[in-house]
């Protein structure tokens, strides 16, 4: 902690001299609601995974743990044959683009390696560590490293904290080679060609060569420290050609780069950076008694909220105390339906919601942020990055009648205080998959740096700074191209916009979205993006509700164009499940598993038409088997099931019953 | 070969002669007696008897203006076992055994005489034809190990005969895998277009597993598909869809309908087709089921008592349908409705014993369900069902009565009996059902289209009702219980007209003191 406070002193002064503000960027007035009301959750990412692991180029592999052997499925012909594996086969991958796979047998503690032509699948197996867990294969299937993944082990499951093993996987050569890595490794990255694995661990990055290991065998990985205080909850990235490691953890502002060949660890902390987008601190009348009175619970546990570093007077707790909102708006019964069953999200929605009602100009969902004509929204017009001030010291606008919000009027006979901002922090941290550049968002201020890679750790060179005005961003993804970005926010339902930032100009454009952004994954032509809604708590089918609130309570998704901002939103009965691309980018299948509703949406790229395919049986997964021009779709049925789609034509095959099927001798 | 008498069947004549007349002639006689014939066929202009003392088939002409009273024998140098008429084709078929020489033949018999002979290996007790008669399977039935002398059979040996083929060539012997106590029976799909090959396979039914052979190909290896590892699973019908490639199969013991789908080989198989399965829930035991739909969206209807059931294979989705009258049997056509003029797939759906039947009208029956059902009403239930033309079904009572069902209109029109009707028989050439009683000297019809019944008196009862649609005019005949041959040949258009009504005696020794 000393040392990264030291690093971070340090880097202060590179910090300052790197920033470059774009043109009309103010600074020292800025504030946003949330930043002195109430800390919003933190940004919510989800991992999509166009291409679900268990499809092979032609055949489909699906485990049964129970016979203790793996069905392999010809997704051109549904035929099916099995392949006995070791003692309680459980976790599948398949070897990028060929038709193999690795198969862990949690029983046996040995893996499986099937490889399948013409019908017929052959295995060989490999022994390695107990417990194993998790697999993951190299970009050009040559290589595995498989381990224990505590996160994903069940009750009264271990392994090794610390021992891995790398598989080779040349046919005819297949070995296993243990390794020692850093303590509990959560993640394997790969260098782009395939010679190198990172494993991400709380003892930094274990670095393993695979010549290397091929040579000298089973050793201790080089580990690449991220920092003496870098024991947990990094969110670690690897740049493609395996140089550098990107890490930050959640709720700082400070970055780690590490130089992976000499160990060099860069850290570039942001707050001073970020401070200078921050307002001045605003000049805010104390409560007085009565105020402190009615607001007194509250404070304490809105002073808990903010972070603790920062100093909170009474006078700052009465004052920026947004607990008595928050506690009415997550009380059932309240105005708000927060309480009923959103969950977080739309509990922190709804109270930010409330807060923003005490704001002036409170007309759009996002309280006090300047409303967007919805025009300029789909011309695609950059952002302003003029910062705007939100004058909190005004008296509010409306107050709910059940909410005993601070009153105005109460503060007005006291003297002016102050107000204690909390830092900002970066709120999500995207590496390019160019590996030149990283994308950092700062919610609170809707700030954008742009980082190079290595040069703004190392001061070569500039960090970019985009502030986007009226917006609330706090996640961004960057195209597979990494010419542009996504940037949105997780966290409140009621933010109906969307910017595409590009990264040459730094301009961003912001696009209205009929419902609020759940999670973003774009295609690999960086063309589209597809958009999860957040869904309000409450029924969309309930009587005598507006067509907003039904909108709102409602399922969705959008695709999204990202060269027009054009998008097309498609309701659902439930839950949009998982998803994939297929490989031409022609369409994507979506899963919905729903009381009503299990089905595939099958959504073209190109026109955007949604077909709709049911489904006789809850679906689970989802992936593409590249030779037949099909999706398979996983069911959850006793006997197994698997629907497969011709992506072409939306036609329907189902299988089930992949013990029967594998029993059809000629 | 024809006329061509052997001195024992010489022998054999005269000596019934000598013995004198009178005697039954029916297949059931002992060894005494001086014929043993098998029930006689009907062979478009003929009425033919299979002796299997004198070991001949006799050809009795009945397609003359003025039938004669004789016979046209045919040697056959064998002792026939199984006779049946070889499907859409003027042939008889029959299995001939010589116990000398201890060989097994199948024949193919004309009234010329035997066009054809086929060597089997295997002394078998059934024939299974294809529809178009281009196959016989020859095989054991599924109680053969009981009924057989021998202490060896193997139940999955079959013999496949192609019909149309002479010599050794024509026959191909396999033995399938075994399972349980082996095959209970077989059928045949209809010609399916498999890997750009059209043809038609054999499936053999075995307790819980279906083997499919290629009848192009009969030398490629059977596939053998299992249904169900259950041992209370039995299959108990299968159909057909020609536009899917798929075989559907329904099993006593389990609620799935199982899906076989057929898709050509990707490699890796002797075979250039390959089969899956698919198991599609249905409902608690599903009891029959019928596909519909169009090409490209093809589905099942299933019946199980109290409910129906839409499948949609390719996805396995399932609707329900609830039924207000018990159903387990299904019956797809084409029509109208009386509330909708269009020519659409419609269904009935009816059960043994029940009073009501149900028309399921199958046009977006997923989306409107009980809205496209109807119920009528059945006086005295249905027993059995004889499918006739224009739409029209005969429903037969379970005691002494029927009902025409007119699909399109949707009504059932009684008919009283006072007899069992189970072994009437439809004629759609003429119109008209025919029924003989047993042990009646009488014989009823109705006229389908005016639903006028009718009754002929006979001089004696009726042994076998043989219909000839085909010649002219299309004639019905009436066989007796004789000993020297009896029959009366009536005009099918005009039964009751005596003028056209010729009756035939004494035609086994007909000529026979000439020989």
């Amino acid at each position: 902690m000393d040392s990264a406070a030291e690093d971070s002193s340090a880097l202060g002064a590179f910090t300052g001299d790197g920033v470059t503000t774009p043109t009309g960027a103010a600074s020292g007035t800025t504030t946003t609601p949330a930043s002195t009301m109430t800390p919003l959750p933190d940004e919510v990412e989800t991992t999509f995974e166009f291409e679900l692991p268990h499809a092979g180029d032609r055949y489909v592999y699906a485990v049964n743990t129970e016979r203790d052997n793996v069905a392999v499925i010809d997704a051109s012909t549904l035929a099916i044959h099995t392949v006995e594996a070791g003692d309680a086969p459980r976790y599948l991958q398949t070897l990028a683009g060929t038709d193999a796979a690795v198969v862990l047998n949690v029983a046996s503690g040995d893996a499986t390696i099937i490889r399948s032509a013409n019908g017929k699948s052959t295995a060989t197996t490999v022994d390695v560590q107990e417990g194993t867990n998790a697999i993951a294969v190299a970009p050009d299937g040559k290589h595995a490293v498989v381990f224990f993944d505590s996160t994903h082990s069940g009750a009264g499951v271990s392994g090794s904290y610390q021992d891995i093993n790398v598989l080779f996987l040349e046919q005819g050569e297949e070995r296993a080679v243990g390794m020692t890595v850093g303590f509990r490794p959560s993640a394997i990255k790969f260098s782009a060609d395939g010679k190198r694995a990172f494993v991400v661990t709380e003892d930094g990055v274990s670095i393993l060569d695979f010549a290397d290991i091929d040579e000298n065998g089973a050793q201790i990985a080089r580990n690449v420290p991220l920092g003496d205080d870098a024991t947990e909850s990094l969110d670690v990235s690897v740049t493609p050609d395996g140089n550098y490691a990107l890490a930050r953890r959640e709720g700082e502002s400070l970055l780690r780069l590490v130089d992976l060949e000499n160990g060099d660890l860069h850290l570039l902390d942001l707050s001073d950076l970020i401070a200078e987008y921050r307002p001045e601190s605003p000049v805010i009348p104390p409560p007085t008694p009565m105020d402190a009175g009615v607001v007194d619970s509250g404070a304490a546990s809105d002073a808990s909220v903010a972070d603790a570093s920062e100093p909170v007077t009474a006078v700052d707790a009465s004052f920026v105390d947004a607990g008595p909102l928050l506690d009415a708006a997550l009380d059932a019964g309240s105005t708000s339906k927060a309480a009923d069953d959103a969950g977080e999200l739309d509990a922190a929605a709804a109270a930010l919601s409330q807060l923003e009602q005490t704001l002036p100009s409170s007309s759009n969902g996002l309280g006090a942020l300047p409303e967007m004509s919805s025009a300029p929204d789909t011309t695609g017009d950059a952002v302003p990055t003029t910062s705007i001030t939100v004058p909190i010291t005004s008296a509010p606008g409306t107050s709910p009648a059940s909410t005993p919000a601070p009153t105005m009027s109460m503060v007005a006979t006291a003297q002016p205080v102050p107000v204690v901002l909390p830092p900002s922090a970066v709120t999500d941290l995207d590496l390019a998959p160019s590996g030149t550049f990283a994308v950092a968002v700062v919610r609170d201020l809707s700030l954008v740096l742009q980082l190079a890679v290595p040069g703004a750790f190392t001061g070569e060179s500039e960090v970019r700074v985009v502030q986007l005005d009226d917006q609330l961003v706090g996640s961004v993804t960057i195209t597979p191209n990494s010419e542009q970005a996504l940037l949105y926010t997780t966290v409140v339902a009621t933010a109906l916009r969307i910017n595409v930032l590009d990264i040459d100009s730094g301009e961003a454009k912001p696009y209205r979205l009929p419902k609020g952004v759940q999670s973003v994954a774009i295609a690999d032509d960086s063309k589209t993006a597809f958009i999860v809604h957040q869904k309000e708590a409450g029924d969309p089918d309930q009587a005598g509700i507006d067509a907003d609130t039904v909108l709102a309570r409602s399922y969705g998704y959008s695709v999204f164009e990202l060269g027009t901002g054009f998008s097309k939103l498609q309701t659902a009965k439930a839950p949009v499940g998982p998803s994939t691309l297929v490989p031409d980018g022609s369409n994507l299948f979506v899963l919905f598993d729903g009381a009503t509703e299990r089905e595939v949406h099958r959504v073209n790229l190109t026109s955007f038409i949604v077909d709709h395919i049911a489904l006789g049986s809850p679906p689970t997964s989802v992936g593409s088997v590249p030779r037949s021009k099909r999706v398979f779709v996983g069911q959850d049925h006793p006997d197994g099931r698997i629907a497969f789609i011709d992506w072409e034509t939306g036609d329907l095959e189902s299988v089930t019953g992949f013990e029967l099927n594998s029993r059809i001798r000629e | 070969m024809k006329r061509t008498v052997s001195s024992r069947a010489r022998h054999v004549r005269r000596a019934a002669l000598m013995a004198g007349l009178g005697l039954s002639a029916c297949g059931g006689m002992n060894e005494h007696d001086s014929m043993s014939l098998l029930p006689p066929l009907a062979l478009d202009r003929h009425v033919v008897w299979f002796d299997t003392q004198a070991e001949q088939a006799l050809f009795l002409d009945v397609g003359a203006s003025q039938p004669k009273s004789s016979v046209e024998r045919v040697e056959l140098e064998a002792t026939p076992r199984i006779v049946q008429r070889r499907n859409a084709s003027n042939e008889i078929l029959s299995m001939v055994v010589d116990d000398e020489k201890e060989t097994t033949e199948l024949l193919a018999v004309t009234p010329t005489g035997v066009a054809r002979r086929y060597d089997l290996e295997t002394r078998w007790d059934t024939i299974t034809q294809s529809e178009d008669g281009h196959y016989a399977i020859i095989h054991f039935g599924p109680n053969s190990a009981e009924s057989d002398e021998r202490f060896l059979i193997n139940p999955s040996e079959i013999a496949i005969v192609d019909l149309t083929e002479k010599g050794e060539s024509a026959v191909v012997n396999v033995t399938l895998r075994s399972y349980d106590a082996g095959p209970r029976w077989m059928e045949f799909t209809p010609e399916l277009d498999l890997a750009g090959e059209k043809r038609r396979l054999l499936v053999v039914v075995f307790q819980a597993q279906i083997a499919l052979l290629d009848l192009n190909h009969p030398e490629r290896p059977a596939y053998t598909v299992e249904l169900s590892e259950s041992p209370a699973v039995s299959i108990a019908k299968l159909r057909y869809s020609v536009e899917e490639n798929k075989i559907y199969a329904l099993a006593s013991g389990s609620n799935d309908v199982y899906v076989v789908p057929l898709l050509p080989s990707a490699g890796g198989t002797e075979n250039d087709f390959v089969p899956s399965v698919n198991q599609l829930g249905a409902d608690a035991g599903p009891l029959d089921m019928v596909p519909f739909g169009t090409a490209s969206q093809r589905r099942l209807l299933v019946v199980s008592g109290s409910s129906a059931q839409v499948v949609e294979a390719s996805s396995s989705r399932v609707t329900q349908i609830p039924l207000t009258t018990q159903a387990d049997h299904v019956l797809l056509f084409e029509g109208t409705s009386p509330f909708d003029g269009e020519v659409e797939q419609r269904a009935l759906l009816y059960s043994a014993n029940q009073a009501r039947v149900s028309f399921l009208d199958l046009v977006d029956v997923e989306e409107r369900t009980t809205r496209n059902l109807e119920t009528l009403n059945v006086p005295g239930g249905i027993s059995q069902v004889v499918v006739l033309n224009d739409n029209l079904v005969l429903a037969i009572q379970p005691n002494n009565g029927v009902n025409v069902l007119n699909l399109q209109e949707r009504t059932a029109s009684p008919i009283q009996a006072k007899i069992p009707l189970n072994s009437v028989q439809a004629s759609l050439k003429t119109d008209r059902l025919w029924v003989s009683p047993d042990g009646a000297a009488a014989l009823g019809y109705i006229d389908i289209n005016t639903l006028h019944p009718s009754q002929v008196k006979l001089d004696r009862s009726i042994q076998s009702l043989l219909l000839f649609n085909d010649t002219k005019p299309p004639r019905v005949v009436a066989v007796h219980p004789d000993a020297q041959g009896a029959m009366s040949v009536l005009s099918a258009l005009d039964p009751s007209d005596s003028k056209q009504a010729v009756t035939l005696d004494g035609f086994f020794f007909e000529g026979a003191l000439d020989q």
